[in-house]
């Protein structure tokens, strides 16, 4: 049996979609075209089940990327049962997505998650009284204490039906329903669906698009605003029957605080502020340590281990890989995952945005993409992945070019490794506002050159929890895993085939011949070159592979700081690593991909060169 | 100017003549128009030339053509006339005049949809309690912080989908949360809060709730 778990965004499918697949699953992922869905087993009474989890809707019938895959879903006949997750505090709008999967006639039982919290707001949901009206099992949850939550499978694959409740529309919509059931042949849902132009096949909805023509005058509405109403209003009816309404425990209104312009944004730049220089100062700290430790325990025994020449060099360019990778992994992308995840979970994210909206319109977007903007600071990829949010093409290739310019934690080695350790804190903060100040820059120049419409942000704002340091804890483990499976494979062959160029003397010859246009052009010796070249493939790689050619971890006796600050500046400005740009040729194009690509690489170049000719 | 003088001219002969559509004196459509019997020859000339009527001696009659030209102008005069005296307040007579100037201008299908709107007792699509008579609809960005108001309608299409979906159509509550300078808002909609960038607070019509 195939079985989705369905709700709106933020109601909790992911983390029961966790829970009831657990630890052991095996969970893939199926990439879509723009988009994901996880899938993964479950066990009841011995036999496997298929669970999926859609992308969180607030509608079946829309036309983004997530709205399509689960209509589709549905209608190809790909969910055996739906399990219909809802937020009990915020129960009717989730209903409106309840009648209409219960339209499309599949199996379902729906669970109504958050049960703590509305009764922390004094609301009581009656889920037996529910349960009566929608005509499905109903289990009331509270996922985050995993109350309730094993009974869902059982049920789902027992006593899922279809729901016996069907929404009235409005009479001379029913009338059009029920000429296509007659004439077409068509299911309620596919008439439904025909009306509003988004299914069955082309001559039912050739049929139902002339039937909308003629709805549409007298009630001077159009289909969808006629059809949303009725549905919203049946789901009014039965949120009223079923959830009472006691005393709200009235806490503080944090928002009070966080979302007016004082103290708000004030408190948004030192939240950023303080994450940032607690990665920077710590991150820095714990990969000394991590580092050292492993160049006493494995990298010096096997320098003095006298292996002949190819192995050792070999074994010596993976060792390196492997240290660079742990030394990134662990302090930086830990620490931002930790603290992106604490933020995330808090709520605090859709309160950016609110907040940020004006500032990002400066720059052709809206405050919606201050969430990509801050989670790139952890790692780009996961924040081009989150540039999805953004509705139009526009904003997204806008979006494509800030994101890829903030300092990931890969960048943020290049700049605490070098800059901060070899010139100052001072020096190191002045790359941050440089690259700030350019890709402001960026960004109103994109935005003046990029062409389409601007939308406004519709955003909801979720509400504000305290952190759960389990699931944060997890959520950021994930994370770490996520990269180090994308970044060592890259690591260790690009480290490998560095090793083994630098034995065959290619690389001398390499650096030859781009060493004058290094030395005339950005002031940086000959071996800078190939740490740059390398710094495209990873950008941690930048500094590790500087630091092999150089032939010594102390810089300053090989570099001035002046070399030092202006080999960091520009690869902090160039496109940070091979999956950036394989993840956003998937997410916006190719051609969005190799124009950022190019511009990031000439930027970076240009600016080199620009500090060269002022002050070298 | 001269096809607004033919338009003036229809309108005249059906009013005087009612829907016989004549003959009637040309002394009494340049009455009608407060305008001199000389300046109208030239252009009754032309328009019997044009087949919309025919002229015999001093009077005038519309041909089948030219009385469904009429009907059409009137119509619009009748519609535009009623929106300004019925729903702006203008006096009777400055409405007439104004929907004089304004009947030769107007396509069609505006006409169509302000009769439409009259039709509906002047209310906006599903408008439900409360009259905007005496308090007038403004947008969102325009409401306190803490003010409860009821949508009335949404203007532009490419936001509405999004806003369907989460309930903000004509007759939902709302309350107003947050607003901050630059009138992006926060708005309460089924209990849950909404943030809307201006261009799209914009676009949401309120009136206060009642």
């Amino acid at each position: 049996m195939r079985i989705a778990l369905i709700g709106n965004p933020n109601v909790g499918k992911s983390l029961i979609f966790t829970q009831l697949t657990g630890v052991g699953v095996e969970i893939s992922n199926y990439p879509g075209t723009t988009i994901a869905m996880k899938s993964g087993t479950t066990c009841v009474q011995r036999d496997i089940h298929e669970l999926a989890d859609l992308p969180g809707i607030y509608t079946l019938d829309g036309t983004s990327d997530e709205e399509v895959l689960v209509r589709q879903e549905i209608a190809r006949g790909g969910v055996d049962a739906a399990i219909v997750v809802m937020d009990a505090t915020h129960l009717e709008r989730n209903l409106y997505l309840f009648l209409q999967v219960a339209e499309t006639g599949i199996p379902i039982v729906a669970v109504v998650n958050m049960m703590d919290e509305a009764e922390a707001m004094g609301l009581q949901v009656d889920s037996d009284r529910l349960s009566a009206i929608l005509g499905v099992e109903v289990i009331p949850a509270v996922a985050i204490q995993g109350r309730n939550i094993a009974d869902i499978m059982p049920r789902a694959t027992g006593r899922a039906r279809p729901a016996a409740v069907q929404v009235p529309y409005d009479t001379d919509v029913e009338a059009a329903i029920r000429s296509l059931e007659k004439t077409m042949g068509a299911t309620r849902v596919q008439a439904i669906w025909a009306l509003e132009g988004i299914g069955g096949s082309p001559d039912i909805q050739e049929s139902g698009k002339l039937l909308a023509q003629e709805i549409e005058p007298p009630h001077r509405m159009t289909i969808h605003q006629i059809i949303a109403a009725n549905r919203h209003h049946l789901a009014q009816r039965i949120a009223a029957q079923v959830v009472g309404r006691g005393a709200p425990a009235r806490g503080l209104d944090l928002d009070r605080l966080l979302m007016h312009a004082w103290p708000g944004v004030p408190l948004l730049l030192l939240i950023l502020g303080a994450m940032l220089l607690s990665v920077f100062l710590l991150g820095s700290v714990m990969e000394d340590a991590l580092t050292g430790a492993f160049e006493s325990a494995v990298l010096g025994p096997v320098g003095q281990a006298g292996l002949p020449p190819l192995p050792a060099a070999l074994l010596t360019s993976i060792l390196l890989a492997v240290q660079a990778g742990l030394g990134i992994a662990f302090p930086f992308v830990f620490l931002f995952s930790v603290l992106l995840s604490v933020l995330e979970d808090t709520g605090y994210m859709t309160r950016a945005a609110f907040l940020a909206d004006r500032a990002m319109h400066r720059v052709g977007m809206h405050g919606g993409a201050v969430i990509p903007l801050i989670l790139s600071f952890g790692c780009n990829v996961p924040a081009v992945m989150a540039m999805r949010t953004l509705r139009t093409r526009r904003e997204r290739t806008i979006a494509a070019f800030l994101v890829t310019m903030v300092p990931c934690s890969a960048r943020t080695v290049i700049i605490a490794g070098m800059v901060a350790a070899f010139i100052g804190i001072a020096a190191a903060f002045s790359v941050y506002l440089l690259v700030a100040v350019f890709t402001v820059a960026t960004g109103i120049l994109i935005s003046r050159i990029t062409p389409g419409e601007q939308f406004g942000m519709i955003l909801e704002i979720s509400p504000l929890r305290r952190p759960d340091p389990r699931l944060v804890m997890v959520k950021s483990w994930h994370r770490v895993r996520d990269f180090i499976f994308l970044a060592f494979p890259v690591l260790l062959v690009g480290s490998t085939v560095l090793g083994l160029a630098d034995y065959a003397g290619v690389l001398a010859l390499f650096q030859a011949s781009l060493a004058p246009f290094l030395q005339a052009i950005l002031g940086l010796p000959p071996y800078a070159a190939t740490a740059l070249i390398f710094g495209i493939l990873r950008k941690e790689m930048a500094f590790e592979t500087l630091v092999v050619l150089a032939g010594t971890a102390n810089l300053p006796a090989v570099m001035t700081p002046l070399q030092i600050y202006t080999f960091a500046l520009i690869s902090t400005l160039f496109v940070p690593c091979v999956s950036t740009i394989a993840v956003l040729s998937k997410e916006v194009g190719s051609r969005v991909a190799l124009a950022v690509t190019a511009y990031t690489v000439a930027l970076g170049l240009l600016v080199g060169m620009a500090i060269h000719l002022m002050l070298g | 100017m001269q096809t607004s003088l033919r338009e003036d001219i229809l309108e005249a002969i059906l009013c005087l003549a009612g829907e016989g559509g004549g003959p009637v004196p040309v002394a009494e459509i340049a009455a009608q128009l407060r305008a001199e019997a000389g300046i109208l020859d030239p252009v009754l000339a032309e328009m019997a030339r044009g087949g919309e009527v025919t002229l015999k001696g001093d009077t005038a009659t519309l041909t089948g053509a030219g009385m469904d030209r009429a009907r059409g102008v009137a119509h619009r005069h009748q519609v535009l006339q009623c929106f300004l005296s019925e729903r702006l307040g203008i006096d009777g007579t400055s409405a007439d005049r104004e929907a004089c100037r304004l009947e030769h201008q107007v396509s069609d299908d505006t006409i169509d949809r302000l009769s439409a709107f009259l039709e509906g007792g002047g209310r906006g699509p599903r408008f439900r309690g409360g009259s905007i008579r005496g308090e007038g609809s403004r947008p969102l960005t325009e409401c306190a912080e803490g003010e409860k108001v009821t949508v009335e309608m949404i203007r532009g299409s490419h936001n509405l989908p999004r806003l369907l979906d989460l309930g903000v159509l004509p007759g939902e509550p709302l309350e107003i949360r947050q607003r901050l300078r630059n009138r992006a808002v926060v708005v309460r909609v089924k209990e849950c809060d909404i943030a809307l960038s201006p261009e799209v607070a914009s676009s949401i019509l309120v009136v206060r709730a009642v």
